[in-house]
């Protein structure tokens, strides 16, 4: 065959170059110059819009993730992944209801997906459907146990089954006796219950955990103007406005604590005041 | 992955401490506790793609080779049942056969108007 016979054939490059480029650039860590690359594609590519939502999460750019991924599943309807990823974007965007879709819709496609199901059920909370959302976690493999388990116990605590959620919690508490978020929610339980020996011993096995919480410090100053402590009540709130500054309530209980504190000074000595106190300033 | 997002959300749901003593001339006012639950998000991460996605093979519906069932050319009845009559029972067809078919296609006569007519007495016949 002859040189001149030869039919060049011109490839036109497309997107890939594109991809290829966000994607080295993604994992040398540098998100923003890879998103750059894949703005103005010259066609649609769902493979580019995929990389540029993942891009566009890791950057909490949520929205903006999620219109990506919309053109994905607009292009891909059968796509299980893009759902999936298109109602992490949603909830995050809090977009519940939407979200709340968007999971259903990969578990139609894939039922294996308990992820899915996982955030179908925290969006269903948040909804305040709290009976679909218990049934959700039911669901769950035991995959994800754990948080489904978790998922459980907020729900019969939002639905004022105290008793069954403190039992969920305390299981959980066994296994991750750590869990800060476990520990405040068994206060806030205690709390509603008004069980002010349960808030005193979760407050204090946060405290060791993280001594700064501002949960704690609500609990255990609770318990001190619930008995009267004044002391320790002013001592809790004291560190509360350092920690948390903008809580008005720990301000406010503060000064009534140190009121407190003053008036008892002034107050009326006891009539069966020791020896000791008989003679001392009294004139 | 957290969701800082959901926990500061996650405010609906209020505990109100029972703090109700009065405390000089000033009452305690209630602490707000809200329940959470931030934990679930640290197991929902986006699945990330490997590749541009494979999709399933749909299946050719073109260049299908297929038996076709073609419908036989118009025969009169009464021509078949005609020549059928020889045909005993359990006589064998095919080629021990001595008969021979021959489709007689009745001419057309275009008419002044267009129309194609067929011409009188061109019925089919059997050779």
């Amino acid at each position: 065959m002859q040189a001149s016979n030869v039919i060049e054939i011109s490839i036109k490059p497309g997107v890939q170059p594109q991809i290829d480029a966000a994607l080295a650039l993604r994992s040398s860590g540098r998100l923003e110059e890879a998103l750059g690359t894949l703005t103005n594609p010259g066609e649609y590519n769902s493979y580019l819009y995929t990389v540029r939502g993942e891009i566009e999460f890791a950057l909490g750019r949520f929205h903006d993730a999620a219109l990506s991924y919309f053109a994905v599943v607009h292009s891909e309807p059968d796509n299980a992944d893009a759902h999936y990823n298109l109602a992490l974007c949603l909830q995050r965007s809090d977009r519940w209801d939407a979200s709340c879709q968007a999971f259903e819709r990969a578990l139609s496609l894939d039922p294996g997906r308990d992820a899915a199901r996982l955030g179908l059920g925290a969006s269903l909370l948040y909804l305040n459907r709290l009976e679909e959302a218990l049934a959700t976690f039911y669901q769950c493999s035991r995959a994800l146990e754990g948080p489904a388990s978790f998922g459980k116990a907020v729900a019969l605590q939002l639905l004022h089954r105290f008793g069954e959620a403190e039992s969920a919690y305390e299981i959980l508490l066994a296994s991750e006796p750590h869990s800060e978020e476990i520990l405040s929610n068994l206060i806030a339980l205690a709390v509603e219950t008004q069980d002010l020996d349960r808030i005193r011993d979760y407050s204090q096995r946060l405290l060791k955990i993280s001594p700064q919480s501002p949960v704690a410090l609500q609990g255990l100053a609770i318990v001190a103007l619930e008995r009267e402590d004044h002391h320790a009540a002013a001592r809790y709130c004291d560190r509360l406005v350092q920690v948390a500054p903008d809580c008005l309530e720990a301000w406010h209980n503060l000064r009534v604590a140190l009121g407190r504190i003053v008036a008892a000074f002034g107050a009326p000595k006891p009539v069966a005041a020791g020896p000791a106190m008989a003679g001392s300033g009294r004139k | 992955m957290g969701n800082s997002k959901a926990s500061s959300i996650a405010q609906l749901p209020v505990a109100e401490s029972p703090v109700t003593t009065e405390l000089g001339s000033e009452q305690a006012r209630a602490f707000h506790f809200a329940v959470t639950w931030v934990g679930l998000f640290a197991h929902l991460d986006p699945v990330e793609a490997t590749g541009p996605r494979q999709l399933p093979e749909a299946p050719s519906a073109s260049l299908a080779l297929v038996p076709v069932v073609v419908p036989a050319p118009f025969v009169q009845q009464g021509v078949v049942e005609q020549r059928a009559e020889p045909r005993a029972a359990g006589q064998r067809t095919g080629q021990d056969s001595n008969s021979a078919w021959e489709m007689v296609v009745p001419k057309m006569i275009r008419t002044g108007s267009g129309n194609f007519t067929p011409p009188e007495g061109s019925d089919p016949r059997l050779l």
